[in-house]
């Protein structure tokens, strides 16, 4: 087991443009669920939504920057078209009918009825090329401590995180706002803040479109990095794992979305890491533990820590606000 | 004197109008899906008799669905938890039956028993090991739905994990020859699938209405808190109905797998179509349960007549949002407060 390289990979991992870019998520996740207490479980539809915009924009020969610009409207258009008729339901209905939407998304994106468009099942492919030509880093690898980064990689880690940290700011500065603070306001008493004259229908739109166009950010870092949309990637599986972070940051914050985000992935690398040594080594002595199962053994620890997060540290690890919900689970 | 004795008449009128208008409401959505039908029969382009095909497929697919979830209606109704795992119950009981059909070759019919027992035992373990602990916490509601998700993705990885990624089928009835009655082709598993389906259901439904322990699970169902009051033991008829909920869908599961591949992953495809029926006809009640999914399942295998056969469950869930926005209680659902 070869313990400097496991420990290098997570470190890479935790500093890497995916957790840039699930940071991302997580922070448009925060506002909506977090600040607002929406329960949004279409988040990977939003996301898909920023990153469809991005690769078909630049396919189809405009330049990179109008791409991600579309790719924030696609999101924005989305969530807008979910929220209308739905932020006036509660939680249980909420959570269907967002489920429900991103599912729609993602079957309509993967169709092949949209294949021109949208690549059907294979995705598209190869479309940040434009991206990458402004990278001073080259293609020469340079060391951070103890992990090694190759340029390009560098250059997209570079930007993602400044506009996490732009967007981080930009947050910060609207939820200090009086709207910001309306939206807290509905969080923990609707009915209080609608008594006192706020549009709270108003508001939850404008939360839900303003997370999604955050969440269409992370889209496109994502995509990015791996030159690569692909309307699988964009199941319930992402909207859970960008959930698990937000609750395991800790709810209601500005900074924890980002700081769950590099822990999450940290860990995640560092137990990736350990399971594949282990299935080596059961691999040469001849066990059924192979490289297949290390993929599937990764949700299990995500879904099981999270189950044990919810029950012995529901405000997660950096306690803000816990999003208050009236309404517990009946019966005892 | 006479002015109470009217005046209580007058509000037991009154009462009475505000049933009958939510039934006159129920029927005239379920006329106007007929009407629909009817519509949609006329104006597709395989004709009435592709229609009624259609229809008949939907009507097997539509009992799967009702059986595979009637475990969560029944769960929302009494414990209030929205259990986004449920679908997980019905892969378990697929693979299960599978795994014992192929690899140790007991026949199908003895396997799907054996699912079921294990559905059941399944349901009993989450509830007990999961479920009660997160109720007797107070978690909110959507640290339950995130919990159930969770428990999803997590069963999922299980199985996929022990299965691998590849789709399967049973030793057994895999090919047969339809058979034909009136132009429409039914095959003999199809016979025994529905006929079953609607063998549990209607015993389910007796069971709730004649027994005591029934009669205990619609009184939780109500009242959680007066049902305790009254002495029922409440966590009894709550182990019963995710029992009950368990192994009915570890069925729906096993039965799915007749028709369709078996996979790691049926239960999430499965998970959205119950949503839909069981929304669409009412969280909470058995006879909404099944109406909502038998629609569900016919709805989707006539989109296939109109639309490419890989977006048929985009209808269903257009649908969902479509009765959420309209209705979220559901066709039969009572009037209550969902926002």
């Amino acid at each position: 087991m070869d313990f400097a390289s496991i420990i290098s990979d997570s470190l890479r991992a935790a500093i890497s443009p995916t957790a840039a870019a699930y940071a991302l998520g997580a922070i448009g996740l925060n506002l909506q669920f977090g600040y607002a207490g929406l329960i949004n479980l279409g988040i990977a539809g939003s996301m898909a939504a920023g990153a469809y915009g991005l690769a078909m924009v630049v396919l189809s020969g405009g330049p990179f920057w109008a791409g991600l610009l579309v790719g924030l409207v696609c999101a924005g258009v989305f969530s807008l078209l979910v929220a209308l008729p739905t932020v006036r339901l509660r939680a249980d209905y909420l959570a269907m009918t967002t489920i429900a939407t991103a599912e729609i998304l993602r079957l309509v994106l993967r169709s092949s009825w949209a294949r021109p468009v949208t690549g059907g099942v294979n995705g598209l492919q190869r479309f940040a090329d434009s991206f990458y030509a402004l990278n001073p880093f080259g293609v020469t690898s340079y060391a951070i401590g103890p992990v090694i980064i190759p340029g390009r990689t560098l250059w997209l880690m570079l930007v993602a995180w400044i506009l996490v940290v732009i967007v981080a700011i930009g947050l910060w500065a609207i939820v200090k706002s009086p709207w910001g603070r309306t939206v807290i306001a509905i969080r923990e008493d609707e009915d209080l803040a609608r008594a006192l004259g706020k549009n709270t229908f108003n508001v939850k739109v404008q939360v839900m479109v303003l997370g999604g166009m955050c969440t269409a950010l992370a889209g496109s870092v994502l995509v990015t990095d791996q030159q690569n949309v692909n309307p699988d990637s964009f199941g319930t599986a992402l909207t859970f794992v960008v959930y698990a972070i937000v609750i395991m940051g800790g709810a209601g914050r500005i900074v924890s979305p980002i700081v769950g985000a590099v822990l999450f992935w940290l860990l995640l690398a560092l137990s990736d890491g350990i399971l594949r040594s282990l299935a080596d080594l059961s691999a040469l002595s001849g066990g059924w533990f192979g490289q297949d199962q290390v993929g599937a053994v990764r949700y299990v620890l995500v879904g099981v820590s999270l189950i044990l997060v919810i029950v012995f540290r529901p405000q997660g690890f950096f306690a803000g606000r816990l999003p208050h919900l009236r309404k517990k689970v009946t019966a005892s | 004197m006479n002015n109470t004795t009217a005046g209580s008449d007058k509000a037991a009128m009154r009462r009475t109008d505000a049933r009958t208008r939510d039934r006159i409401v129920a029927f005239s959505y379920i006329a106007g899906i007929v009407a629909a039908a009817v519509v949609l029969a006329a104006l597709n382009p395989s004709g009435p008799l592709g229609f009624l095909q259609a229809v008949s497929d939907g009507l097997r697919l539509g009992l799967i669905i009702a059986i595979t979830g009637m475990g969560l209606s029944l769960v929302f109704a009494t414990s209030g938890i929205f259990n986004f795992a449920h679908g997980e119950f019905a892969t378990l009981g697929a693979l299960v039956a599978w795994w014992l059909n192929t690899a140790l070759g007991i026949p199908l019919v003895l396997t799907i028993v054996v699912a079921i027992g294990i559905g059941g035992a399944a349901g009993y373990g989450s509830e007990h090991a999961i479920w009660r602990p997160l109720r007797r916490r107070g978690v909110s509601v959507t640290s339950a739905l995130v919990v159930g998700i969770g428990l999803a993705l997590a069963a999922r990885s299980v199985f996929l994990f022990i299965v691998g990624g590849n789709s399967k089928s049973y030793a057994e009835y895999t090919v047969q020859s339809a058979i034909s009655i009136g132009g429409i082709d039914l095959l003999p598993k199809q016979i025994v699938s529905e006929l079953l389906c609607v063998a549990v259901l209607a015993g389910l439904g007796l069971f709730l209405k004649l027994t005591s322990l029934g009669q205990a699970i619609r009184a939780v169902s109500d009242d959680p808190i007066l049902a305790s009051a009254s002495g029922i033991a409440v966590n009894r008829a709550l182990s019963t109905v995710w029992i009950i909920g368990g192994a009915m869908a570890a069925l729906g599961g096993a039965l799915l797998g007749l028709f369709e591949q078996v996979s790691w992953e049926m239960g999430n495809q499965l998970l959205l179509l119950i949503i839909a029926g069981v929304t669409l006809g009412g969280l909470g009640t058995v006879a909404g349960a099944v109406i909502g999914s038998i629609l569900v399942g016919i709805v989707t295998q006539v989109s296939v007549l109109f639309l490419p056969a890989e977006l048929k469950y985009m209808t269903a869930l257009a649908l969902l949002i479509l009765i959420l926005l309209i209705k979220p209680q559901g066709i039969l659902g009572r009037k209550q407060r969902v926002g």
